[in-house]
């Protein structure tokens, strides 16, 4: 399964945990709101620690969403 | 047409009346928004409306035609966007639930004021085009959303409707309704959410059909009356102004340095800046900067832009923004970073306060800029700014930071000059200047609802 982190930053309060779960997929900001890493998929652990991070966010700020396997051209 | 000249303070407010304020005129071609009486003579009626125009019936009696019409013409929206009117008009229509419109009004650009001036002058042709509007996407209201203060076009408005009324028009119920004073209340999300009864601040995405509840409409003011001239004369007709891939035509402000700020000249077919400025704002050598599209608009070099074509495609070509119509002149004697570093702190100050970066981050940009402005910035502190900007860039629900980011970028590019400057030797004399652009006072009375 390859998934997708999506942040709502209307509901970001800029706690910061998600950083601190899942380094490899979030970054803070100057202003210490996150900014998700340019290359968007991820799968394996990766996709684990971003779940935890989406299930530790105080605002609820944060979604996980699978992303459907590449469909061949038609 | 013929212009009116009268007094013409810095910052205009929105409430003056419009036979003393309303300066209209025409480039390119004849004008058909601005079209009949002078404006001096303020608000046409409806008799002499209906005289010039003849009657609206035939399109309302065939609104699958007037529909087909609306996709021919490729009318683009005039809020800001350019999204076609009729894509809209198509997404709502198959929600399948009775639709609310709404003829947007705010016009939050602080220096534009075309739909200040349409509604002051033709408030016939606006309600027009919302009745058939209404009609064609099954409607039975029509929101005329203005903002607060906005009284010449809400008096011209109730004056029109009470001569409807009498003349016993097919009209849907129209409702005037009055928005917040600030910058980004007048987009679409966010009248959506006012109208609902919740603070008029966008939301992300601000996809043009509600989720849940009553889908609503939105359309800008000149849309609307063009939909109005649409159903009456055809799309060929439209298609015959503007430009292949932008029909039909734009109104513009002028504003700073242009002798009368707050002009309004309609666009009939794209004409060079040259001519715009010098047969409208008496300006016949290129000014230093030109500000293109509103305060989240961008820059260009005065003499680059001289010769450019004043229509959307153009100034897109050009890495522009047509924006809101809003064409600024920096004369030669302005600091163009001051100015830069005004609308940045008002920008700034105009955050509806949702996403963080924006809250935290649009007030640090306007600080370094000012800095940057005062001569006060080190060659780090403008490192700072483009950190900030890249930061800033897509980081809101709305478009709110990069409008202001877009700006400041084109003011580096555009001023470069001016920066290093300002970093070597300090302030300019030019920043000393009074100001071109008008800013708002912060309304006392600072709701969002």
């Amino acid at each position: 399964m390859t998934f997708r982190l999506k942040i709502d930053l209307e509901r970001c309060s800029g706690h910061g945990i998600c950083t601190l779960l899942a380094p490899a997929s979030i970054d803070l900001d100057q202003w210490g709101f996150p900014v998700l890493r340019a290359e968007p998929l991820m799968a394996g652990a990766e996709a684990r620690s971003a779940r935890r991070a989406v299930a530790a966010c105080p605002a609820s700020a944060l979604q996980l969403e699978s992303v459907p396997e590449l469909q061949p051209h038609r | 047409m013929t212009a009116v000249a009268a007094r013409r303070p810095l910052a205009w407010t929105r409430t003056e009346s419009p036979q003393e304020d309303a300066f209209a005129g025409v480039v390119g071609g004849a004008a058909i928004l601005l079209a009949g009486p002078p404006p001096a003579e303020g608000a046409e009626d409806l008799d002499s409306h209906m005289q010039r125009l003849g009657t609206l019936a035939p399109a309302l009696g065939n609104l699958d035609a007037f529909l087909q019409a609306v996709v021919d013409s490729g009318l683009q929206g005039r809020g800001g966007a350019g999204f076609p009117v009729a894509a809209k008009m198509a997404a709502i229509a198959a929600i399948g639930r009775q639709p609310l419109l709404v003829v947007n009004g705010s016009e939050s650009e602080p220096a534009s004021r075309k739909d200040w001036t349409l509604l002051c002058l033709r408030p016939h042709l606006v309600l027009d085009g919302a009745a058939l509007g209404a009609a064609a996407v099954g409607a039975d209201t029509a929101v005329l959303q203005l903002h607060r203060g906005s009284v010449g076009p809400a008096a011209a408005l109730r004056r029109a409707l009470e001569q409807r009324r009498v003349a016993g028009l097919a009209d849907p119920a129209f409702q005037i309704r009055f928005g917040p004073n600030r910058y980004v209340a007048g987009e679409s999300s966010a009248v959506r959410a006012f109208l609902a009864g919740s603070a008029a601040k966008p939301s992300p995405g601000g996809g043009h059909a509600a989720g849940r509840g009553q889908p609503v409409l939105v359309q800008n003011v000149e849309s609307v009356a063009l939909l109005g001239l649409i159903g009456r004369h055809g799309p060929d007709w439209f298609r015959q102004l503007g430009t292949l891939t932008s029909p039909g035509p734009s109104l513009v402000t002028l504003v700073g340095a242009v002798g009368w700020p707050g002009r309004v000249v309609e666009v009939a077919r794209p004409v060079p800046l040259s001519q715009l400025l010098s047969q409208w704002a008496g300006i016949t050598r290129a000014p230093q900067a030109v500000l293109f599209g509103g305060y989240a608009g961008s820059w260009a070099d005065g003499r680059q832009a001289w010769d450019l074509d004043i229509s959307r495609d153009a100034l897109a070509g050009a890495g522009l923004t047509f924006g809101c119509g809003m064409v600024g002149v920096l004369p030669w004697d302005a600091c163009g970073l001051a100015e830069t570093a005004r609308i940045l702190e008002y920008l700034a100050g105009e955050s509806s306060g949702q996403c963080g970066p924006c809250m935290f981050g649009l007030p640090g940009l306007a600080r370094a800029m000012t800095g940057l402005a005062r001569g006060s910035a080190s060659a780090g502190d403008l490192r700072r700014l483009a950190r900030m900007s890249t930061e800033l860039t897509g980081r809101g629900g709305c478009h709110h930071p990069d409008g202001a980011v877009a700006l400041l970028e084109h003011a580096l590019t555009v001023f470069s000059d001016d920066v290093s400057h300002h970093l070597r030797r300090g302030r300019c004399d030019r920043a000393q200047r009074t100001p071109v652009f008008p800013i708002p006072t912060p309304d006392a009375e600072s709701s969002w609802r």
